[in-house]
């Protein structure tokens, strides 16, 4: 049985919370099923907290068919089909999936149209509240992690880490003299990491990829970064002076990252 | 005449000069605040640095790079899940926010690439089918939680709720290719 077999057969049970013995044998000894298994447990202790006021049963089958129709929320993979050895069989697993998952869908839609149209009194403070909550660092740090996840070329993301090193440093460095030493080592971190194993990581890659980009312009490219490693590194060295000796050590931490991945970037 | 007109274009230039000084968004937060959201953020930022470096180790267009992504898209879900708990509908409405944009931009066109990329038989082809299961029951529970947790009263939280639901018709990450084989 291989794991999505395992978690469509989960999904499929009347309540997830209890196993039977045939799936349990996988479930204990596979981490991702586990998993698998605790999330689908969560999700029906949810489901189970769900308000779902009787509603007008055509107005309900027409929600769904839109919903299903749309896209079932559970595709079957063909393989999948393949084990269950008659048509009917897997019709009827198909059935018992979506019965199971509309009826979820169901009870969310319901949920959803009582809570927004159900008045309920304005609140004038949420966008000053909201605003006091926007981070900065951690906005640019997951739109980093967009940009990466899309990234096609080792330029694109050589530049995406060399920006996230960059904020990550400025924000270590203006956080110096307020956060505690466990704070910036944390953030130091951050930046050790994103140098070490992505930038310094891709630079290498970049140098040996035989075809594509002209030797001068890895060189080139390579070399920017460099700079901005180095001016990491000048930055932070200037701070160290001004802080106290908890900070100094996280700070050093930083330094010595960029200069090390300054080095790796030149190639030497 | 050229005189009024003269004084015109300076009053326009000092209006936009003005307009710049004050920029719709918010100058960065005083030191305390800063301290406080570091606080707040730091596992959180630590995760999603290490995700991003992993999918910045993968291929383009690997089940792999999926993987990280998925994981990070699920950290920011499990920090909503835990302010969502503590009655923190502000920051629950901020993360779920910048879970949106990631899904929209991220996670889902990633799929629908890679998806395209192969063969759905293939053991990468089922790992990605695992994964995007998984992504889909990451965002019901997120749903769920926003509709039945301690935040649901909140009418932004249920304003940030409606977002989701805008990234597909069916509120979850679009549909890739239409699954080929019927045999
Ligand atoms: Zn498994």
């Amino acid at each position: 049985m291989n794991c999505q077999t395992v978690q469509n057969q989960i999904l499929a049970l009347p309540d997830p919370r209890d196993i039977p013995a045939a799936l349990q044998q996988h479930v204990l000894h596979c981490a991702a099923c586990h998993a698998w298994a605790q999330q689908a447990a969560r999700l029906e202790a949810l489901v189970a907290q769900l308000p779902v006021p009787p509603a007008p049963g055509q107005k309900k089958d027409a929600l769904l068919g839109e919903l299903i129709s749309a896209e079932p929320l559970i595709q079957p993979p063909a393989r999948l089909t393949a084990l269950y050895r008659s048509a009917s069989d897997s019709r009827r697993f198909l059935r018992r999936n979506t019965m199971y998952l509309s009826g979820l869908a169901a009870a969310i839609l319901v949920a959803v149209a009582v809570y927004s149209f159900t008045p309920r009194p304005h609140r004038h403070q949420h966008d000053e509240v909201t605003q006091a909550e926007d981070y900065p660092l951690l906005r640019k740090i997951v739109h980093g992690n967009t940009a990466l996840a899309r990234a096609d070329s080792l330029p694109r993301k050589l530049e995406v880490l060399a920006q996230m090193a960059d904020d990550i440093a400025a924000d270590t460095r203006g956080m110096a003299r307020i956060a505690s030493g466990d704070e910036l080592r944390d953030m130091a971190g951050w930046y050790e990491k994103i140098v070490k194993d992505g930038l310094a990581s891709q630079a290498r890659e970049l140098r040996k990829q035989p075809v594509g980009i002209p030797e001068a312009e890895k060189t080139r490219l390579l070399e920017s970064y460099a700079a901005r490693l180095q001016a990491d590194a000048r930055m932070t060295e200037q701070l160290l002076q001004e802080v106290p000796p908890e900070s100094q050590r996280a700070l050093r931490r930083l330094l010595e990252a960029a200069r090390e991945g300054e080095k790796t970037l030149r190639g030497q | 005449m050229a005189r009024a007109l003269f004084t015109l274009l300076i009053l326009v230039a000092l209006a936009t000069w003005a307009a710049g000084q004050h920029p719709g968004t918010a100058a960065a937060p005083a030191p305390e605040d800063q301290l406080r959201l570091l606080r707040a953020n730091r596992s959180l930022i630590g995760n999603l640095v290490s995700e991003g470096v992993e999918m910045a180790n993968t291929s383009h267009s690997t089940a792999a790079r999926v993987e990280h992504c998925r994981r990070a898209s699920r950290s920011l879900i499990n920090a909503i899940l835990q302010a969502a708990e503590r009655g923190d509908a502000e920051r629950v409405v901020m993360l779920t926010n910048l879970f949106g944009d990631f899904v929209r931009d991220g996670l889902s066109p990633l799929l629908e690439e890679v998806k395209a990329r192969i063969d759905p038989q293939s053991p990468e082809g089922e790992r990605l089918g695992v994964i995007q299961q998984q992504a889909r029951a990451d965002l019901q529970e997120l749903k769920l939680t926003l509709t039945t947790g301690a935040v649901r009263d909140n009418q932004r939280v249920q304003e940030s709720l409606k977002q989701l639901d805008e990234l597909t018709p069916s509120g979850l990450p679009r549909p890739t290719v239409a699954s080929p084989a019927t045999n």
